[in-house]
């Protein structure tokens, strides 16, 4: 069995075009489910190629479902990430089955039940691409751009409705660039797109399946440490462009709260650099070139804080920025 | 696929040869980077290819993967510096030698093993008099047993060279107390005395010492080829490599001193396993006289005993560990269990342990539950 990707380009001159970029959602869905079972399926995931491999029939499903838009590397591509989910083997698989996330063929993380393994999946790619390189600061935190390419960066911690927000930017016509991982480059502070599939949690699926009766969703996964969680596809237009960096113009802390009007408030420059430390993955790792990088973000980026209730009130206030 | 041998010889080759990095295509470095990761010398492969002057001409793919695993490696040595620095606040009045080992040493002592490094905990040893003082002393500046239960508790201070390991309640950072280098049950008669006896003071940090050149290397060897844990063992390989050149090349008379240090601290053997290793997988110039007078004192055994440990010496990665690895792996911890205590405390300790693995094995679902944060 061969990996699954597209023929190797051959040598060509500066001036010819570029090979067409092949999308898994042209591949045959038995391809996919072959070289997710076999070598693994070559997924640009933004600037990363993942190698990914999995035999769990809702994965396959999953995959198909919700990176129908990604760019597959070509055979030569260099893989940054080898990432296999996969059940856990020994006598309780016929009890309680587990699942278990591996990166380099090593296991990350305890097992999970396998209902789980939508999350698991999800998750662990999160991992692998915040704290397994360094070669970009990256940050917790949304990202969306609008069209002319200015973006606003949406710290926050669990439970602040950053995906939900985000989720609903992205319905009203903003670019995703990510809901979780904002990655900066260390060179010139461009916010590097990595849009994969938006993690909903709770009440916010209920939410966005009203407003969006469309959209493309995973498997429901119930009792995680987050609660229900369900992935939402990113629109194909943020996938085509996940290579446009896009230039920072604002950091907005949200916060959802009951009935509260959707309220913008400016933030100091010192307290928004402080509390991105915070949502830091790599601050300790990359040192004073994280401390450059957040200090070019906040002087680039208007601060402000952001209370919102209601989902519309808060897309006009961001249109409005 | 590539035959097995074959990845870890490839990898070392370009440790050896790293002015060939940017030679490699694409496709080879997707499969060597995770290799070099499980062996946990990707930083270590990084800082060869930066020191060659060649990583701007590597691809930009494996180029990130080298210039992240630099950074990685660069935190973790400004954070050893401030966790020995934090020590030795806490022990300024302990009033008997701090020798910093392992990763510890090699950073502060500037050694070629802290090339591309990296840590996961800090080791010091004091004098076994001297250790409950310090215990006190680290207890007062926030340094708290890691939680373990009251075996674990009773096995450490009965039976073992070091006190269970503690974390720093803020900073998280675990800290090995040691009071000699191997268990005091293990079939090795390690006099301590002696090892504080040759410690050198480290310039610069009052207090703190650094073992002798020939200590160092021991108690790396002791603690791969007698303890039986292969995680990191090519690193730790790689690592007496580096001691060995740098000790061979700048103090006087090592090689000579080398073999009449490892009899007197009955270290022979593991000394013997890990030249025989050094010499064959990394090439380390070991001179002839050194390594006759050693073996005509060891006999055979580690000769024979070299292929199982080859196996073992295999990078934890499937394109290099196949059943043969995993059985010698499995042969050596059991032979690390049995040079570190007697059958008569060995064999309630591995039926203790066997019978924890199947409780835990039943509350995993509970526990699973928390993982992932």
């Amino acid at each position: 069995m061969t990996a699954l990707s597209a023929p190797p380009r051959p040598p060509r001159a500066a001036t010819e075009p570029a090979a067409p970029v092949i999308r898994l959602r042209d591949l045959p869905p038995c391809a996919v489910r072959a070289a997710l079972g076999g070598d693994g399926l070559r997924l640009s995931l933004g600037p990363y190629t993942v190698n990914l491999r999995t035999r769990l029939p809702e994965l396959v499903a999953m995959v198909e479902r919700l990176y129908a838009a990604h760019p597959v590397a070509p055979a030569d591509a260099f893989v940054d990430v080898e990432a296999e989910v996969r059940s856990a083997a020994g006598p309780r698989r016929w009890i309680s089955p587990q699942v278990l996330f591996l990166r380099d063929s090593e296991v990350l993380f305890q097992p999970q039940p396998r209902a789980h393994a939508p999350a698991m999946m999800e998750w662990g790619l999160n991992w692998c691409l915040s704290v397994g390189i360094h070669d970009l600061m990256v940050l917790h935190a949304a990202v969306v751009a609008r069209p002319d390419g200015r973006a606003a960066v949406m710290p926050a911690p669990p439970g602040s409705g950053k995906s939900t927000l985000c989720a609903g930017l992205v319905a009203a016509g903003w670019r995703l660039l990510s809901d979780e991982l904002c990655l900066v480059s260390l060179h010139d502070g461009a916010l590097i797109p990595c849009p994969r599939p938006l993690n909903l949690k709770n009440s916010s699926i209920d939410v966005i399946k009203a407003r969006q009766p469309d959209a493309v969703l995973g498997p429901e996964v119930r009792d995680t440490s987050k609660g229900v969680v369900r992935h939402l596809a990113p629109p194909a237009d943020s996938v085509t462009r996940a290579g446009e960096p896009a230039r920072p113009a604002w950091v907005v802390f949200p916060t959802w709260a009951e009935d509260a009007p959707a309220t913008m408030t400016p933030l100091g420059r010192a307290d928004a650099f402080l509390r991105l430390v915070e949502n830091c993955f790599n601050y300790h790792i990359l040192g004073g070139a994280a401390f450059a990088a957040l200090g070019t973000l906040t002087d680039a980026a208007e601060p402000c804080a952001f209370t919102y209730s209601d989902l519309d009130d808060a897309v006009a206030a961001f249109d409005a920025l | 696929m590539p035959s097995p041998p074959s990845m870890r010889s490839e990898l070392l080759r370009l440790m050896g040869d790293p002015g060939s990095a940017p030679a490699l295509t694409p496709a080879q470095w997707s499969r060597l980077l995770p290799v070099a990761r499980q062996a946990r010398l990707l930083g270590r492969l990084a800082h060869a290819v930066q020191g060659a002057g060649v990583l701007p001409a590597v691809p930009d793919g494996p180029r990130r993967h080298l210039t992240g695993a630099l950074r990685l490696v660069a935190a973790h040595h400004r954070d050893v510096r401030a966790e020995v620095a934090h020590i030795m606040e806490a022990l300024k009045d302990l009033g008997a030698p701090v020798v910093l080992l392992k990763g510890a040493a090699y950073v502060l002592g500037d050694l070629p093993a802290a090339d591309g490094r990296l840590f996961t905990d800090t080791d010091v040893m004091v004098p076994a008099a001297a250790l409950n003082r310090a215990e006190s002393l680290l207890a007062l500046a926030g340094w708290v047993p890691a939680k373990s239960d009251a075996y674990d508790t009773l096995y450490y201070r009965r039976w073992m060279h070091q006190v269970p390991p503690l974390v720093h309640f803020r900073r998280g950072t675990v800290l090995d107390l040691h009071h000699t280098l191997v268990p005091p049950t293990a079939r090795v008669a390690l006099e301590a005395s002696h090892v504080f006896g040759a410690a050198r003071p480290l310039p610069g940090v009052p207090g703190a010492w650094l073992p002798a050149p020939a200590d160092m290397v021991l108690h790396s060897a002791a603690h791969l080829f007698n303890e039986g844990m292969f995680n990191n063992a090519l690193r730790d390989l790689s690592d007496m490599d580096r001691l060995l050149r740098h000790f061979g090349a700048t103090e006087p008379e090592f090689w000579d001193n080398l073999p009449a240090r490892a009899r007197r601290l009955d270290m022979e053997t593991p000394l013997a396993h890990a030249l025989i290793a050094a010499r064959s997988l990394l090439g380390t110039p070991v001179p002839e006289a050194a390594a006759a007078r050693l073996m005509a004192r060891t006999g055979l055994g580690p000769r024979l005993l070299s292929p199982v440990f080859d196996a073992a010496l295999q990078p934890a990665h499937p394109a290099c560990r196949g059943r043969g690895a995993a059985a010698a792996v499995g042969f050596l911890y059991l032979r690390g269990h049995w040079m570190r205590m007697p059958l008569r405390h060995l064999v309630p300790h591995l039926t203790r342990k066997a019978w924890r693995a199947v409780l835990e094995g039943l509350h995993a679902d509970t526990t699973s539950q928390r993982a992932m944060r």
